[in-house]
């Protein structure tokens, strides 16, 4: 493994410029609002947070489907927001992208076989003789999927089986770096299984890198080496997986850990939750100071003025609260042992 | 004194007549809940848990829905077989229920207040005053802040964990008996998600409610169940306590399902995912629905359907396997006073 990251991201920041209100005034969104981390070869980056916190507008920068108000997007050292057209194409080869609906996300009218040689095509690749059939059949070995459903059009199939499509069609190029945006939200926890040990095993297959992009922490706990957490555009934690369950150091982490259920009522019954009080604020006005402090049970009266800044608060920890609750006592919700 | 159940519901199959096929979205649910209790019903996307619910309710479009057997008696009177007009003053009542997608239930262009003074007005016979009284003293009750001024609001000028709340207050204007949720948190955030689970339990207590939930996630069933029935292709496969089916799951889909779920509490290695796919409804399985899929099936189930099994007093699995361990045998059809399936031309 190379100590070089292989996606570099610095600054970003996405405003939308939207109609406010009923006289059309108008309002930004910060969607994504200086965001920086790096991510390293064959590694599992997370970024979770709630709806509307800026994940999949962050995911599209990334894969410069979208350009960015400020910052750079480097991957493998060239910043994708440089480069020309015809570079950045052949650039996209080495970037893919699994989306979280399998059922809008495959061209209906396209059979199995055309979705996954589609990008075969467009980028010229395997073009030997014969190897296009078997770069296919390969794909499907290792995405489970039947050889009888080349021929089948998506909406014949279940969810999981068209995300298997989705999945292959992405691998199609052997990409370096893949952006999984919700790969398993649509899907029953039983099917959800089966997709999270094929991405898993893929990942070991292709030497891949994931960004995977989710709401839900059981999930990224499962599959990812680092955590970034984000709120109102912002990353406001980043550590190493098992770091952050054990040892969350932000307040809203403290909180999200504490509302997931975990499946075992006799851990339920003996928890205590920390409930968040109110709903995630409108990104249109997000309050002064500390995004969170409205809804912080440990904020103080210099959190509504000072935004607090990403600070490395332990090893490899990163965390935007100067409050540092957790210094001396550990967080409620690291506190469900048995 | 031992409790009597509040809603039993005993052989229940509900099938939809298509023109090409018929499909057996329900094909036996039985259980009894009793008050002040939740039941959590789990199962995968398909497994016919809001037919189920519907059909207790008796929302579904006949045609093509039809109740083919069973009984749901409330307070010991058969729901199914009650005329129109007595159904109608149980629903909504008696018996509430809240879906997953509150926006799709709230009309758009009544305020907040005016659906929940609707509602006590239509059950309760209040006066126009009173209903708003109370609907204004809901909306607080459900965490709304600010309520008085917040009741004036259009469905749209809420968000959705406070339209969802809004939907829980309808529910609860006239103190039913049994609250029906659909999937109440599915399209919520987990923070808001654990207001609306907590909300849900003080209300639980404070009006002494039973609660049917209906979810998909087991995390949900362990937070907030006592017991839980597990559905599998439109029949209920097991049904214990909250404690029994995590601890000592019997049916080899509750084992699998179960097995499945990651959790924030643990990182395993590897998930233990269940091979395959649901069966499709529209065909009848002579034997047990869960075959394709079972690890530990053996050559007759097949084309044997296994009956119900019950293991203890409110323990039951529907699994040849259980066969030794089963004190008492019902088929999942039986229903005492069963009416007969219609005949099809
Ligand atoms: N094209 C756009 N124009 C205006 N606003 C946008 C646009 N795209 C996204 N937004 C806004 O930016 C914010 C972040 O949206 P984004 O889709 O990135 O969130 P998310 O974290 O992926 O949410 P979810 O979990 O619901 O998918 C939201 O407030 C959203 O409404
Ligand atoms: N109006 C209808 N006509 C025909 N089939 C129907 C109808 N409504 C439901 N079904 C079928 O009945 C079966 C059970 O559906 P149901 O909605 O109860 O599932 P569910 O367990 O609630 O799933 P989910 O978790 O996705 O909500 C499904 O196969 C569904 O396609
Ligand atoms: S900075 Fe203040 S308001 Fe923000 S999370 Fe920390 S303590 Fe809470
Ligand atoms: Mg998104
Ligand atoms: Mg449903």
């Amino acid at each position: 493994m190379s100590n070089q990251p292989i996606l570099e991201v610095k600054g970003l920041k996405k405003h939308f410029s939207v109609k406010k209100g009923m006289f059309g005034a108008q309002g930004v969104v910060r969607a994504v609002d200086g965001v920086s981390f790096s991510v390293m070869p064959q590694e599992s980056f997370a970024v979770v947070g709630e709806s509307g916190c800026g994940k999949t507008t962050l995911g599209r920068l990334i894969l410069a489907l979208e350009t960015a108000t400020e910052g750079s997007v480097a991957f493998e050292g060239r910043d994708l927001y440089k480069l020309s057209n015809a570079e950045l194409r052949k650039t996209r080869r080495d970037l893919q992208v699994i989306f979280q609906d399998p059922y809008s996300s495959l061209n209906p009218r396209m059979t199995v076989q055309q979705i996954i040689e589609e990008p075969l095509i467009i980028h010229d690749a395997y073009s030997g003789p014969g190897q296009r059939a078997k770069r296919i059949d390969y794909l499907l070995d290792v995405c489970g999927i039947s050889q009888s459903h080349l021929t089948r059009f998506p909406h014949e199939f279940s969810g999981g089986q068209r995300q298997r499509v989705g999945i292959a069609r992405a691998l199609a190029l052997n990409p370096k770096l893949v952006v999984a945006d919700e790969p398993v939200s649509a899907l029953d926890v039983s099917i959800q299984a089966q997709i999270l040990n094929l991405l898993k095993d893929l990942q070991r297959e292709f030497k891949l890198t994931y960004v995977f992009i989710s709401h839900d922490f059981s999930v990224v706990r499962h599959l990812c080496d680092r955590i970034a957490v984000m709120y109102l555009g912002k990353v406001v934690e980043l550590a190493k997986s098992e770091t952050l369950f054990d040892d969350p150091q932000h307040p809203y982490t403290e909180a999200l850990l504490s509302a997931v259920p975990i499946p075992d009522p006799s851990i339920e019954k003996r928890r205590k939750r920390i409930l968040l009080s109110g709903d995630v604020p409108s990104p249109l006005k997000p309050p002064s100071g500390c995004h969170f402090h409205p809804r912080c049970r440990y904020a103080q009266d210099s959190c509504r003025t000072t935004p607090p800044s990403l600070e490395e608060s332990k090893t490899a920890h990163w965390t935007a609260c100067p409050i540092n609750p957790f210094k001396e006592k550990p967080s409620q919700a690291a506190l469900i042992e048995i | 004194m031992t409790l009597q159940p509040v809603l039993s519901v005993k052989g229940l199959r509900t099938h939809f007549f298509l023109d090409e096929h018929i499909v057996r979205a329900v094909d036996g649910v039985s259980y009894d809940l009793l008050p002040g209790k939740t039941l959590a019903v789990v199962g995968e996307s398909g497994s016919g848990k809001s037919v189920h619910a519907l059909s207790i309710l008796r929302l579904l479009p006949e045609p093509p829905a039809k109740v083919v057997a069973g009984e749901i008696l409330f307070k010991g009177k058969d729901l199914l077989k009650m005329p129109a007009e007595e159904l109608r003053q149980i629903r909504g009542n008696r018996i509430a229920m809240i879906f997953q997608e509150p926006m799709t239930s709230l009309n758009p262009v009544l305020t907040i207040g005016d659906q929940i003074s609707e509602s006590i007005i239509l059950h309760q016979n209040a006066t126009q005053e009173k209903a708003w009284a109370k609907a204004i003293d809901l909306l607080g009750k459900v965490g709304i802040p600010h309520p008085s001024e917040r009741v004036n609001d259009y469905p749209h000028q809420f968000s959705g964990g406070m339209r969802q709340r809004a939907m829980i207050a309808i529910a609860l204007s006239c103190e039913p008996d049994v609250l029906i949720a659909d999937e109440p948190t599915t399209a919520l955030d987990v923070t808001i998600q654990a207001q609306i689970l907590e909300l849900m339990k003080e209300l639980q207590k404070e009006f002494h409610m039973a609660i049917i939930l209906i979810t998909h996630n087991i995390g949900v069933v362990a937070e907030m169940a006592d017991e839980v029935a597990v559905m599998y292709a439109g029949r209920q496969v097991e049904y214990g306590s909250v404690g029994d089916i995590f601890k000592d799951p019997k049916h080899p889909y509750t084992r699998g399902l179960l097995n499945s779920v990651p959790s924030i509490y643990t990182r395993k290695e590897k998930l233990e995912a269940i091979p395959g796919q649901p069966p499709e409804l529209n065909k009848e399985f002579p034997g047990c629905p869960f075959v394709a899929r079972c690890g530990v099936a053996e050559a007759r189930c097949k084309d044997q359907d296994p009956p119900e099994f019950e293991l203890a007093a409110g323990r039951m699995s529907n699994c040849w396997k259980q066969e030794s361990e089963s004190l008492k045998t019902r088929h999942r059809h039986d229903a005492g006073r069963a009416p007969q399936a219609p005949v099809l031309s």
